[in-house]
């Protein structure tokens, strides 16, 4: 069950990417990012409302203002930001280089967290840095 | 490079920049204060309210390639929805280990889905696919060797 929901779950956002893409031949970034937002509060609320809606109604003050700030950060300027970049080289290079993300992550729990870098984070890291490069360098 | 093709590869390292720092604070967030599809109902409206004050209401066009662009942005923030709910839906079922070479294997897909449906607007290089295969690979290393 948990393999059907990680496909689905990759599947949307794939096709989410594509459908974005293709908006972007008819409208500008900050009104697709605004309608795109806009359309995924409206289906997670209404997930939300069915599946948990005890949990909706008894959010303490400081969850929203937590969750708020997520929002910010990540739906109003990383997908404009994200959005934006697909006008510029695309989708299948700014997906790419957006699933960077996890590298992203490691550097502030370094940072923050005092975490150590392991071989294998290590590597990861490496992964990484030559795909960006095998990308970037295509021009 | 293109001035403009840089600031797009600038964007999207930022994007992953943003998200990089939500997925410790949303992480922190479902542990500590919601549930997640709260948690993602309050952040969505959120980003909702910022891009309304922001003015991407205001750009409205009721032409017909200004209906279609609205549709396929519509479209597209659904599905994505749908990739988030089920991501914690598969999260609640199996651990990490198993959801997230699935989950973060989705830049690939998109390369799939681009050569099938989107040929004529973008070219698919044996470069781009080799970039991306290290990418995700990187990505998945790094998520599942990292302490969740």
């Amino acid at each position: 069950m948990g393999i059907t929901f990680a496909i689905l779950s990759a599947v949307g956002y794939a096709a989410g990417a594509l459908f974005m893409r293709l908006g972007l031949e008819y409208t500008k970034p900050l009104r697709g990012t605004f309608i795109s937002v806009l359309a995924s509060f409206g289906t997670v609320f209404l997930a939300a409302l069915i599946l948990q809606p005890e949990a909706l109604f008894s959010l303490s003050l400081i969850a929203v203002l937590w969750f708020a700030v997520i929002g910010s950060i990540n739906y109003a300027l990383g997908r404009f930001l994200s959005i934006t970049s697909t006008n510029y080289i695309g989708i299948a290079r700014a997906s790419s280089v957006r699933s960077t993300s996890p590298l992203f992550t490691l550097v502030l729990a370094l940072i923050f967290l005092g975490e150590r870098l392991t071989l294998p984070l290590f590597v990861g890291t490496l992964l990484i840095a030559f795909g960006l490069y095998l990308l970037m360098s295509e021009g | 490079m293109d001035s403009r093709v840089l600031r797009g590869y600038g964007f999207s390292l930022t994007t992953a920049l943003c998200w990089g720092i939500t997925a410790v604070l949303a992480k922190w967030g479902v542990t500590h204060l919601a549930p997640p599809l709260a948690g993602a109902t309050i952040a969505l409206l959120s980003g909702t309210i910022l891009l309304t004050l922001a003015g991407g209401w205001k750009q409205s066009d009721n032409s017909l390639k200004g209906k279609k662009g609205t549709v396929f942005f519509a479209m597209g923030g659904m599905t994505a929805a749908a990739g988030v709910i089920g991501q914690y839906y598969a999260l609640s079922f199996s651990p990490v280990t198993i959801v997230s070479p699935f989950v973060n294997s989705s830049p690939l897909l998109v390369l799939i889905l681009v050569r099938l449906f989107l040929g004529r607007l973008e070219r698919i290089t044996p470069r781009l696919v080799a970039g991306a295969l290290l990418i995700v690979a990187g990505g998945i290393l790094i998520v599942l060797t990292k302490p969740s």
